[in-house]
């Protein structure tokens, strides 16, 4: 039976190191993911991630089990990575400020919608959306959290939160149904 | 009613997909679902775009992450020994101070001693500290040069030393974050 966080964080807090090892397993994807999408830079990234749960892990005893450890961590990640990223100065990239239709040039053509080609179309899409459209998205989808769970996350209020992730969707369906348009219109050629 | 406004708008099948609707809101898009098609396509669509999302937002770390972690657990958590330490400059301050005082002493008791604002003070010291300066004196006399007219100098370059003390203090603490910064990065 898999050992709950709370169970994990418990034995770790009575000495049983091996703990440390069990939740870098299971969330090490999710923040680097996360902090990926907040640095935008693979080194930096995998810096800022291994800073977040080094932190975490380090504040083991502060946490008090009044959110879900998962959350708890992606909070930690979220600030630790806006920190590397506000560090770097980076600004958004021409293509991000623009909230309407992404350019989808760069996506190689393809008859059919399969599924990897879907998978890299939403992979150029969200690279570059902006970096608080595609923390939502992130947060939403990969980590699996609620929009209120998000919003403790980032800080940001509620209806901020609803308002960034229906945008950040909008932005995916215009590139799909745009890409899906295409293959469309080849197929009844 | 239109059929037209009966079709749900594209954002509310995504929830539908993602299960975010509350329930009412859910049995409607349901309903709606069983007698249009063109909605199940719809829908396809949004459950298509929720799992690319899924697999587009997950990005694997190196190999060497989990150790580099686990290392850096078990070290301090500050690095101070990364730091260039104060007492360092503490020291410092106190070899010239120091250095600074056997002069003066030993220019005090020189013939060709003249006299400053703080000579007063010296003189001070030299009578509390007698027996122990002469020693130091007698030492630091051969190897310090005697003080005359122009011993404002010394205190010129006891300031400027100070001077330059605590701006090297204060440029480390502004600069050398910024160079740890540059190495990581």
């Amino acid at each position: 039976m898999k050992q709950s966080d709370k169970d994990i964080v418990e034995s770790i807090l009575r000495g049983e190191e091996h703990g440390y090892s069990i939740l870098l397993q299971r969330y090490r994807v999710r923040v680097y993911s996360l902090a990926f999408r907040i640095v935008r830079q693979r080194e930096e990234a995998e810096e800022a991630a291994q800073d977040a749960f080094v932190r975490a892990f380090r504040s083991l005893d502060h946490f008090e089990h009044r959110s879900r450890f998962s959350t708890w961590l992606y909070r930690i990640t979220y600030n630790t990575a806006l920190t590397y990223a506000k560090r770097r100065g980076r600004q958004p990239t021409e293509a991000e400020q623009d909230d309407g239709d992404v350019a989808t040039d760069e996506i190689p053509a393809d008859l059919r919608l399969e599924r990897k080609e879907l998978r890299d179309l939403a992979e150029a899409v969200i690279d570059n959306m902006r970096p608080e459209y595609a923390t939502v998205l992130t947060l939403f989808y990969l980590q699996e959290q609620g929009y209120e769970e998000i919003a403790e996350i980032t800080g940001t209020p509620l209806g901020t939160i609803k308002n960034r992730l229906h945008r950040a969707r909008g932005q995916l369906r215009r590139a799909v149904l745009n890409k899906y348009s295409y293959v469309v219109e080849q197929d009844s050629q | 009613m239109s059929s037209d406004m009966q079709h749900p708008a594209p954002d509310v099948l995504g929830q539908y997909a993602d299960a975010l609707l509350d329930a009412p809101e859910h049995d409607r898009v349901h309903r709606h679902l069983t007698t249009c098609a063109s909605c199940r396509n719809a829908l396809l669509v949004e459950k298509s775009l929720s799992d690319a999302v899924r697999t587009a937002s997950q990005r694997t770390p190196s190999s060497r992450f989990d150790s580099a972690v686990l290392s850096a657990l078990r070290r301090p958590a500050t690095g101070p020994s990364r730091r260039i330490p104060y007492l360092g400059y503490a020291a410092a301050a106190l070899l010239i101070v120091t250095t600074f005082v056997v002069v003066i002493i030993a220019g005090a008791s020189g013939e060709t001693q003249s006299r400053s604002a703080l000579t007063p003070m010296f003189e001070r010291i030299t009578e509390v500290l007698t027996p122990a300066m002469e020693l130091l004196t007698s030492q630091s006399g051969r190897l310090t040069p005697k003080l005359d007219e122009r011993d404002s100098d010394f205190f010129r370059v006891f300031f400027i030393a100070t001077a330059a003390l605590l701006l090297i203090g204060g440029l480390e603490r502004v600069l050398f974050p910024l160079m740890r910064q540059g190495h990581k990065t």
